[in-house]
């Protein structure tokens, strides 16, 4: 229990330090610059072009498939964690479920690939 | 010392879910409903770390923190130009909403009173490792079948949203 606190304090530690640089950052750049704000500054920045319509428009459906790819390999990507601890002990029986397991997956990346729905347009 | 610690961090996730919890529910905006979903989410996976399930909580960050709410903005974002006025509080659907809210409530009630709550004593530090060794071995199968749940998944969605393009 306590070398578990000890964990959960050094966790701690590092997301303080983590907030404490991000607010330090922010901070002295809000503290040291000047601000002159105008319509024109404070406009989106679109590549120098003038800005046209509303930021919130409504989006192509095709882009739904990246959102569900992502999480797709992320549930993949969490069996992989009981995985590696148990593949020093059960070599090469859990090489292969594995390879299957991903091999299955990769047939629906090559689909989507080969489909075109990888493509960004 | 070490049972204060977990205390004091037990009510601030506590408060952290329940605030965000009601902010979610009063915020009227879908996308800020959404960003107090992850809060939620989030601070749900810290209990799990004072719970000594740390891989749990890496899965409710990844899955659910990370994946859902990227699913979720997305359909916000596709359905946007339908729902661009702000959610209203009151509708004429408050009353329904409110019968079907408070039997959610009494049925979690009677649920929570029926269980039984016993406390699990024994090793609780190689957790992972024990699921590893029943996924990997005894429900191999299921974990394969898994794999090819996710393919029907994706394959589906492609074809819906090519479809969909057409």
């Amino acid at each position: 229990m306590e070398f578990y606190l000890l964990d959960v304090l050094l966790v701690l530690i590092f997301s303080g330090i983590g907030i404490i640089l991000i607010a330090l950052i922010f901070g002295l750049s809000k503290l040291i610059s000047t601000a002159k704000p105008s319509e024109v500054k404070e406009s989106t920045y679109e590549c120098g072009n003038v800005p046209i319509g509303e930021s919130w428009i409504q989006f192509r459906v095709r882009y739904y498939i990246f959102a569900l790819l992502f999480v797709i390999l992320d549930i993949e990507m969490i069996f992989l964690f009981p995985w590696a601890i148990v593949f020093q002990r059960m070599g090469l029986f859990a090489l292969i479920e594995m390879a299957i397991f991903v091999g299955l997956l990769v047939v629906g990346l090559v689909y989507a690939w080969r489909k075109g729905a990888l493509k960004w347009v | 010392m070490a049972e204060g610690v977990f205390q004091v961090a037990f009510y601030l996730f506590s408060t952290l879910i329940i605030g965000s919890a009601l902010m979610m529910v009063i915020s009227r905006s879908l996308f800020y409903n959404a960003l107090f979903l992850l809060v939620v989410l989030l601070g749900t996976a810290g209990i799990y770390v004072l719970l000594n399930a740390e891989f749990l909580a890496a899965m409710q960050i990844f899955v659910y923190a990370g994946a859902l709410t990227v699913l979720l903005l997305f359909v916000i974002m596709l359905t946007t130009g339908r729902f661009k006025k702000e959610a209203k509080i009151f509708h004429s659907q408050s009353v329904v909403g409110f019968i079907v809210a408070i039997s959610l409530l009494f049925l979690s009630l009677f649920s929570l009173n029926l269980t039984s709550w016993k406390i699990v004593v024994g090793e609780t530090s190689h957790t992972l490792q024990n699921l590893a060794n029943f996924l990997f071995t005894q429900y191999a199968l299921p974990f394969e079948i898994a794999s090819l749940v996710l393919l029907v998944a994706l394959i589906g969605a492609i074809w819906l949203a090519r479809r969909e393009e057409e």
